[in-house]
């Protein structure tokens, strides 16, 4: 029996994966509170804690000996932490901070047995477990106090049982919410009850109980601990909700049973609408979300296109029925049928290219830890204000951006933001602000990197232009501002000269600006000095990534759409026949008209006739096969325009860079169709020119 | 037999390992929940063979989840197993005052799960049998 | 990258005292051609061309520079001037020509030239048909010794682009 871990390796990875990186989230907020001095939020901590937690749960049990014991340590170190029994500390948050990168280095190992893979993890678990912790002061158990009843009590996890005793020690009152929810709504019902509680007071557990519910609903019992006084509490519950009912402290009367009263179900859809605000989305993402392979679209979206298929296949019978009066009216009926399954079919691509968006937070959470690391290094001072993290993008292009951006956080820090001697002497706040916006301008998603500090000398960087021979004195003088700013993008002339641990890490802004526009991005620079520095990156939501057809036209290299393209058949040339002066070969009984790039192009074929081939293309409903010389492969490539000189030429879609500077032409299928079929007066002017 | 099988974990490389074990060779037909919320929408209207609950989940834990089991006359004839990576026996005790058939501690192996689940049945089956 | 072309002009300024106007001069085909140097944003060894079939002849096709796709022109197709004897392709000067860059093949860049406004022959006032891109012709002296001045040939970049599309 083969073991049943080995096909749930990737769900493990994945899993792990996406802990690491809420772990990493989670750690910023926690280290941003504690640089503001303030007490972090209690479902902060547990929520780090359960992320370490699940981790080394997963690990145990899929083999990643080194990560669970490092998970192992932490989660301790952090139980202790979320039960009040450790404080947070600069030793604290640093092992936290370093286990980041530990658990990605560890899960991106081939074997994760290996012990020679994972140098230091003895000595960074002894490193945690020398943090410490310091005993809580406890001061006799306050849950006695409380008529909270002991089948209540037995069902509290130990963390649930601190957080009641930490909420009575701060003086809140516990109350009893008593409330009927509808089974196939619970979800979205515990969310709207949670965006009502948010403020007012804290959840500490819901119980479902017996009592009041049925197969379609249930009652739960919900214990809060709230500062909001008993009739406030009240109105705000008792109007849309259920019974509320504080839990008295029992030195004082015996309190009165309570009316056990429970709405109907389906109240709960009265209440109004929770604002999206982003810590309660960020949850609810989290509890109706699931995880999708992004092949898994690929796949789906081939799919897609067999529909198209099949449609236009169907397309094909229908107009073979043609001409028959008596099937006058379904023949139109089965005309519009095939338009409405068209548009559903679109509607359908469309809606799959959107669960292909991810949010942004998802790389911005990945610099809190460099930027905390970078500005301890270099002992600046540095706040990261993040915001638009929810901002969504093409998940291909949020990988692709993880690079650039880091470099130009980087950037910010090493070269940006001054020492807090400098700022102080500058008069401007010790702590410098790097700010990471994204937000959406029209079909566009902006990002700015902007920092408040030096901000660029574009003299300097016009000195150094031509002292490093890339532009000539007398160009230079010539220059504008903006222009010896944009000289930073060329390649050879970074900021400083002296390589750092941070940026210097053998790529520029040259390369930055290069994998921007790779993607169909823009980059520009806004920088004042004394003031500060922000960088520009304008980038399309979704990339105009297709999966393409690699294929050779004489020299040439051509792209052609995948989606376009039906099958790829050896060119047999004896078999070509001429049909009302068109070139036609026969396919499975069908006569397919065919079109000879090279001729089309007027370019000499490289190869002979027949170990040529025909990529049989579908548009619509029709088919034209294109003969070519070889095939080379299929690419996910970037169409980039020709710009406004050549865009006007017949039957390029665009160009895509294939890598070292090789590009390939992007085939228009659809315009090669319509001047095949539709105008073919427009074909031979290559020919003639040839 | 084939079980009936909830699993109830909000970790889905838990929940992929235990469907992946159990539903090999038939051995069992798994649903899984990752939430309480969940299992409760599963338990008000099937019937389970098997339940298998972690104990550490947010809202609700799989203790409460067990309270209510033991209340609910739909999953009375169920075999409930807690699951934790707590091994040094309170989840155990307490589970095991809320009618918990057995306790696992994470991380468990293939085999040991089946022999348990196995262990369990025949259990059951000769007491009533 | 278009402030620099919103000045890439040859008609210089009578404000300033400093009246005279760098060019840079390229050699392609049998001619010399001067581009306003505030234009020329860079100057290339020449990448990899990919031609683009069924353009117009003075398009050599498109280049990769850095991830962006920029149009090769050859400039003596484009003013329909003779080529003696064809060099293989010598450098690409890639150009501003206001909302996109336009890279142009030359064989060689002979010098950066100080034209004074006065050395400058204006199309407007001559008699002969110049193609549109032309702004005018200049005699610059000999890089050799002892040779005549050599004729520039002026290109308005901005008339480039509006020409080629």
């Amino acid at each position: 029996m083969s073991d049943p871990r080995d096909n749930v390796q990737q769900e493990f990875l994945a899993e792990a994966q996406e802990l690491v990186e809420a772990l990493s989230r989670d750690l910023l907020l926690l280290d941003e509170a504690h640089q503001r001095a303030e007490r972090p939020a209690s479902s902060l901590i547990n929520g780090i804690f359960r992320s370490v937690h699940t981790l080394k749960g997963i690990a145990g049990m899929f083999g990643y000996k080194h990560v669970g014991t490092i998970a192992h340590a932490l989660e301790d170190l952090l139980d202790d932490l979320r039960l009040g029994r450790a404080e947070i500390g600069d030793p604290l948050l640093d092992v936290l901070f370093d286990s980041v990168e530990r658990f990605q280095r560890l899960l991106a190992l081939e074997d994760p047995q290996a012990a020679e893979e994972a140098p230091g993890v003895d000595a960074y678990v002894a490193a945690v477990r020398s943090v410490g912790t310091q005993p809580a002061v406890e001061d006799g158990d306050p849950l006695h106090q409380y008529a909270i009843g002991q089948a209540v009590l037995s069902v509290l996890t130990e963390y649930e049982e601190h957080r009641l005793r930490a909420c009575i020690r701060e003086g809140m009152q516990l109350y009893r919410l008593r409330a009927t929810f509808d089974l196939t709504a619970i979800d979205d019902s515990i969310e709207a009850l949670r965006d009502v509680v948010h403020d007012d007071a804290e959840i500490i557990t819901y119980l479902p109980s017996l009592e009041g519910g049925n197969d379609e609903s249930i009652e739960l019992v919900v214990l809060l601990a709230s500062r909001v006084p008993e009739p406030e509490l009240k109105a705000h519950f008792e109007g849309g909700y259920g019974t509320v009912e504080a839990i008295e402290e029992q030195k004082h009367l015996p309190t009165i049973p309570p009316n056990l009263t429970s709405i109907p179900p389906g109240a709960q859809s009265l209440l109004p609408q929770p604002e999206d605000e982003m810590g309660q989305a960020s949850l609810r993402s989290v509890a109706n979300s699931v995880r999708v392979d992004i092949r898994k679209l690929d796949d789906l979206m081939n799919v897609v296109g067999e529909l198209a298929l099949v449609r236009s296949a169907v397309g094909r019978a229908v107009a073979g029925l043609d001409g028959d009066p008596k099937h006058r009216h379904s023949l139109r009926e089965l005309d519009r049928l095939g338009r409405g399954f068209e548009r559903q079919l679109s509607e359908l691509r469309t809606r799959i290219l959107d669960v292909r968006m991810v949010p942004l937070g998802q790389v911005f959470s990945k610099f809190g830890r460099i930027v905390r690391q970078a500005a301890r290094e270099h002992d600046k001072q540095v706040r990261l204000v993040v915001t638009g993290a929810n901002t969504e993008m093409d998940k291909l292009i949020v990988e692709e951006l993880a690079d650039p951006l880091m470099h130009l956080v980087r950037n910010a820090i090493d070269h940006g933001i001054e020492s807090v001697d400098t700022r102080m002497r500058l008069a401007k706040p010790a702590e410098g602000t790097l700010a990471l916006n994204a937000y959406h301008k029209g079909r566009n998603v902006v990002i700015e990197v902007e920092d408040d500090g030096g901000g660029m000398n574009a003299q300097k960087l016009r000195e150094r232009a031509v002292s490093r021979g890339l532009l000539t004195a007398e160009a230079s003088q010539d220059l504008t501002r903006q222009d010896m700013l944009n000289l930073v993008f060329l390649p050879g002339l970074s900021t400083n000269v002296e390589v750092t641990d941070l940026s210097g890490r053998g790529v520029g802004m040259d390369v930055v600006k290069t994998n921007i526009l790779r993607m169909g991005g823009v980059v520009s620079i806004a920088s004042e000095q004394g003031i500060g520095t922000k960088i520009t990156v304008t980038l399309p939501i979704t990339l105009a990534i297709i999966r393409a057809l690699i294929i050779t036209v004489g020299p040439r290299l051509f792209a052609l759409p995948i989606s376009a393209v039906r099958e790829a058949i050896p060119f047999a040339p004896q078999d070509v026949r001429t049909i009302q002066g068109r070139k036609v070969i026969t396919m499975r009984g069908e006569t397919l008209p065919i079109c000879d790039l090279a001729r089309l192009f007027g370019l000499r074929g490289a190869k002979p006739q027949e170990s040529r081939f025909v990529i049989v293309c579908e548009m619509g409903n029709r088919e034209l096969g294109f003969v070519v010389d070889e095939l080379v492969g299929q690419e996910d490539v970037i169409t980039k325009s020709l710009g406004s000189t050549l865009s006007s030429v017949r039957g390029f879609a665009g160009a895509a860079d294939l890598g070292d500077q090789k590009l390939a032409l992007v085939l228009d299928v659809p315009a090669l169709f319509s001047e095949y079929f539709d105008g073919a007066e427009a074909l031979p002017s290559a020919e003639a020119r040839a | 037999m084939t079980f009936h099988t909830l699993i109830v974990d909000d970790s889905s490389a838990v929940r992929a390992f235990v469907r992946a074990a159990l539903e090999d060779a038939d051995f069992a037909r798994v649903r899984e929940a990752e939430t309480g919320f969940e299992a409760l929408q599963l338990l008000a209207s099937n019937t389970f063979d098997v339940v298998i609950v972690d104990v550490n989940m947010p809202d609700i834990n799989g203790l409460e989840l067990l309270a209510f089991m033991k209340k609910s006359p739909r999953q009375q004839g169920a075999i409930k197993i807690l699951i934790s990576t707590r091994a040094d026996g309170l989840d155990a005790k307490q589970g095991a005052t809320l009618g918990a058939d057995a306790f696992l501690a994470k991380p468990f192996e293939v085999d040991e799960l089946r022999n348990l689940i196995r262990g369990l049945v025949d259990g059951i089956e000769g007491v009533s049998g | 990258m278009t402030a620099g072309a919103q000045r890439a002009t040859l008609v210089p300024d009578p404000a300033s005292e400093d009246a005279a106007i760098p060019v840079l001069a390229v050699s392609a085909g049998s001619e010399t051609y001067g581009f306003p140097l505030s234009t020329v944003r860079e100057i290339l060894m020449p990448p990899p061309l990919t031609e683009v079939p069924r353009s117009a002849k003075h398009f050599l096709g498109v280049i990769a520079v850095r991830g962006e796709i920029i149009t090769l022109v050859d400039l003596p197709t484009l003013l329909n001037l003779e080529v003696l004897d064809r060099q293989p392709l010598g450098r690409v000067i890639l150009v501003d020509v206001g909302e996109e860059l336009i890279g142009v093949a030359v064989d060689r860049v002979v010098q950066v030239s100080q034209l004074q406004p006065d050395e400058i022959e204006y199309a407007s006032t001559m008699s002969a048909d110049l193609s549109e891109y032309v702004v005018g012709v200049a005699r610059v002296p000999s890089q050799s010794p002892g040779d005549a001045d050599e004729m520039v040939i002026l290109i308005d970049p901005r008339a480039l682009l509006g020409g080629l599309t």
